[in-house]
């Protein structure tokens, strides 16, 4: 080849170099490229690495890899002697809010399920859980009063007052027209002697329920704490014209009437309020409505006494509740027979507890009494003698048996069982006053008079036995 | 060297790189955490550390130090009602004996120590009806311990004036006079001496649960057995009223804790003089708290006294039987009669607790009673105590299962041998009976482990 021709082939070797080069880099480049990603890739994977340790430090306690809210959820209780039904109903509360957890539901969301999770605690008297998800259901929910409000009821629940202040009034706030939040915010701030700020609650009671006996019981009462006792009175003789059934007011107005010196007045006062019975709490719908989620049938009972008076209504929907929760428990009727209106009812109740468990001692204790009020006296003491036998080894079962062998008779038996149940309560005066009646019964005179005589000494104001003694004890006491 | 354009796109690319993937994963993990970006990252660099706190719960290594042995009279039968026990060398013969009230035989007894660790029993005074406490006080000052027996008439709920403010004076040899300082009265729970007026004998402070009707007076001692009442309260269910300078400034002040449905402890401020000025210094809004006691003692160990209370009282509904917010709290005195609430720990039937360093590490322990627990369930438990950490965090240990009802407790070193031991009272006012007690003398056998 030629000069021109090397030159060309020069050129031709410079064109194809430049060429090649350029394929070749073409070439290159997306190796480069997919070099360069590789390294971009390995380094966001080393500080993503790097960056997962660093919060490993700060992970929260729990199952690895979990939300934090889980950490806020408590775990579920021990259910061993709980009903199938709650573990059931606990269980899929509790599974339904991690979901919600895990897959990033909003925090209303899963407020409102932590909410309810926590009431079902509280109503089967798991109050440390129930305050655990009730303080997630506040955290996350800003638009629902209940949740505050039942983390505050939680709280002072076991006595706490002042970290219950704010969450009252984050209540009122949320839903001012709900009176018992007032009342119970008005409460706590006289408790914590804030009188200006729970008199203002009161009031706003007040608002709310016009003649409202508790919040004018709470005003008398701050009158009174600062030394404003006409006020306290004019405050009560107010109060007790808009609610002249509400004992605590006539019993607080005796102390005022007592404080002026009207021993009468304050006499009178006291006397009405004796008639009227016994303080009870003001109803309050969000918390009294829960226990009707009990799964618990010792609490659902213990609460149908606790109701009664309160709201019969809600007691007989608690009863008929725990019956129909644990239909075959005897303890649900032993209840039912404290709260029928009819002996007849009562012995039927009774009849259905034993019937369900023929070892129940209380059952046939109650049976026995009961059977003896009826003069069914065979019966009773065979009852009761069982019920002995059973464990309800107490004074009334012993004395019950000793009557019911009295009245027929077998005052040898009789003598034996109330010397027993004077043994087991030598302080009871009526105890006494059976053993004195069958002594009497006996013939055995002079210790009959010796158990009246101590029937006085332990209650001087015991009428058949003052009665049975001046007349001699002639063998016309009066039946126990 | 200028830098090529790759090199310039590579410093970019792992610029963001090194920035916007932690940024995403920290963002992401305060969004999981439902915390914000800069407390994550405070938290991270150390600066910050909130994470759950597991709450003290049940010791799984109980510590059964405790040796228990009946003391006093056996059963004999009965369903005791012991209502209070008190811890006193009653006749200072350098043995700890205990005094208690019975309300099963109405009466007071005297459980007297002999050489040896023997105990016998008897009775002291005339039959005083529901004897509900009674507190050991030479109130006449002649050298020998009387003592001072709040009569209620009834244990159970009454409404009638049956209480009686009673003295058994010691005739300085154990030989005990009836002396009845007040009778006709809503139903008398406590009575405590001092010198409130400063006149050098000894008053009285007198609570008065009664039922729907109480009191708390305190009767100043006019010399002679006589005494002039005083009124400083009139609600219902005040159950003690312990005495003690609870604002530092040298005499005596009055607590009381007023159950039923108020569930409030008062401080009656004392000039000096006797004049009393009155502060609701803590009360519950729970009208089911039950309140069941305090007592007066330096819980922090700060120079001042705080008030130890527990609430398990459950009368009110038959079957008796535990709440859930049933447990111990302390109000920790900060001063010009101001105290701040502190539970310590739940226990359902909580009925009487006493603060006292049971494991001598120089902190104070709180031991408490059950009178209304589960005693169905086997587990359910009448004695406890919640050991400090010396942070005032407590942690709740069981002691013992049974006996069952426990209502009253003391504490002393009953042996000498450095020891706090424990005396507790049963009432039995409910089934099961078959796990019953009188006086139990709890030994303390504290090892260090």
């Amino acid at each position: 080849m030629g000069k021109a021709s090397k030159r060309r082939t020069h050129g031709g070797r410079q064109a194809e170099s430049a060429a090649t080069r350029f394929a070749r880099r073409d070439a290159r480049l997306p190796l480069r490229a997919v070099l360069i990603a590789l390294v971009l890739i390995g380094m966001a994977g080393a500080v993503a690495w790097f960056t997962s340790g660093l919060l490993m430090r700060v992970e929260p306690t729990g199952q690895p890899g979990e939300p934090a809210r889980f950490t806020k959820v408590p775990d579920l209780p021990d259910t061993v002697g709980s009903l199938p039904a709650f573990e059931r109903v606990v269980t899929e509360s509790d599974r339904l809010l991690r979901q919600a957890i895990r897959s990033g539901a909003s925090p209303d969301t899963i407020g409102e399920m932590a909410g309810r999770l926590g009431d079902l605690y509280q109503a089967n008297t798991h109050g440390g859980l129930a305050e655990a998800c009730y303080r997630l259901a506040t955290d996350l929910t800003t638009d629902n009063p209940r949740w505050p409000y039942l983390l505050a009821y939680r709280l002072q629940e076991r006595g706490e007052a002042e970290t219950v202040t704010p969450l009252l009034e984050r209540t009122v706030e949320l839903e001012p027209s709900y009176a018992p939040a007032w009342l119970k915010l008005a409460e706590n701030r006289f408790k914590q002697g804030e009188f200006d700020e729970a008199r203002a609650a009161y009031e706003r009671r007040l608002a709310l329920t016009a003649g409202d006996p508790w919040a004018l019981l709470g005003l008398a009462r701050l009158a009174i704490e600062v030394g404003e006792w006409s006020q306290a009175e004019s405050d009560l003789l107010g109060a007790i014209e808009a609610a002249p059934q509400f004992a605590a007011l006539h019993r607080l107005l005796a102390t005022v009437h007592e404080h002026y010196g009207q021993t009468d007045a304050g006499d009178a006062s006291r006397q009405r309020a004796n008639e009227l019975g016994r303080f009870y709490a003001a109803p309050d719908p969000w918390v009294d409505g829960l226990i009707a989620q009990s799964f618990d049938v010792d609490w659902l009972l213990l609460n149908v006494s606790r109701y009664a008076l309160l709201d019969p209504d809600l007691s007989r929907v608690l009863f008929d509740r725990a019956r129909s929760l644990a239909p075959e428990d005897p303890d649900v009727y032993v209840v039912l027979h404290e709260h029928v209106e009819t002996l007849e009812e009562a012995r039927r109740a009774l009849e259905t507890a034993i019937s369900l468990d023929n070892s129940h001692p209380m059952a046939h204790m109650r049976l026995g009494e009961l059977l003896y009020r009826q003069g069914e006296h065979d019966q009773a003491v065979e009852l009761l003698r069982r019920s002995i036998h059973l464990g309800a080894d107490t004074a009334d079962a012993h004395r019950y048996l000793g009557l019911a062998l009295t009245a027929l008779g077998r005052l040898d038996d009789a003598l034996a069982a109330l010397e027993q149940a004077v043994a087991r309560a030598p302080g009871d005066a009526d105890i006494h006053y059976s053993l004195a009646y069958a002594l009497q019964r006996a013939g055995r005179q002079p210790d009959s008079t010796r158990e009246l005589w101590r029937v006085l000494e332990l209650n001087p104001g015991h009428e058949l036995a003052a009665r049975a003694l001046a007349i001699g004890n002639s063998g016309k006491e009066r039946e126990p | 060297m200028a830098p090529s354009r790759f090199s310039l796109l590579f410093g970019l690319a792992a610029l963001a790189i090194i920035i916007l993937v932690p940024w995403f994963l920290v963002s992401r993990e305060a969004d999981r955490q439902g915390r914000s970006v800069s407390e994550l990252i405070s938290m991270i660099m150390g600066l910050r550390d909130d994470r759950a706190v597991s709450a003290p719960v049940d010791s799984r290594a109980d510590r059964r130090f405790l040796e228990r042995r009946p003391i006093g009279r056996s059963l004999e039968g009965s369903q005791p009602w012991i209502s209070h026990v008190s811890i006193v060398d009653l006749d200072q013969d350098g043995f700890t004996d205990v005094v208690l009230c019975d309300a099963t035989m109405n009466q007071v007894s005297w459980i007297r120590q002999e050489a040896g660790g023997s105990f016998t029993e008897r009775p002291l005074g005339d039959t005083i009806l529901a004897p509900a406490h009674v507190t050991p006080s030479d109130v006449d000052l002649d050298g020998d311990i009387d003592l001072l027996v709040a009569k209620m008439g009834a244990i159970l709920p009454n409404n009638d004036k049956i209480g009686s403010v009673v003295v058994l004076e010691n005739d300085g040899q154990e030989g005990f006079t009836t002396r009845i300082l007040l009778d006709d009265l809503a139903r008398v729970t406590d009575i405590e001496p001092g010198d409130f007026d400063g006149d050098g004998d000894i008053d009285l402070v007198v609570g008065q649960f009664g039922y729907d009707d109480g009191e708390i007076r305190w009767m100043e001692n006019l010399g002679g057995w006589n005494f002039e009442s005083h009124d400083l309260l009139a609600l219902s269910g005040t159950i003690h009223t312990p005495v003690g300078d609870l604002d530092g400034d040298g005499d005596l002040d009055i607590a009381a804790v007023v159950s039923q449905e108020w569930e409030e402890i008062y401080v009656f401020e004392n000039d000096g003089k006797g004049m009393f000025d009155r502060h609701l210094v803590y009360g519950a809004t729970n009208d089911d708290f039950g309140s069941s006691g305090i007592s007066l003692v330096d819980m922090d160990l700060d120079g001042d006294l705080d008030v130890l209370y527990s609430n398990g009282d459950a009368f009110d509904y038959i079957p008796p039987g535990p709440r859930p917010w049933h447990g111990v709290q302390w109000l920790e005195n900060d001063g010009d009669l101001g105290f701040t609430y502190h539970r310590i720990g739940d226990f359902p039937g909580a009925y009487f607790a006493n603060a006292v360093d049971g494991d001598l590490d120089g902190d104070v322990d709180v031991f408490v009673v059950s009178a209304f627990n589960d005693w169905d369930s086997p587990e359910a438990a009448s004695l406890a105590w919640f050991e400090n950490d010396g942070a005032m965090g407590f942690t709740r240990r069981i002691l013992a299962t049974e006996p069952t009802h426990l209502l009253a407790l003391a504490s002393a070193d009953m042996d000498g041998d450095g020891l706090v031991d424990l005396v507790t009272g049963a009432m039995h006012v409910s089934p099961p009976y078959d796990r019953m007690s009188r006086v139990t003398l709890w030994r303390n056998t504290w090892k260090d482990p």
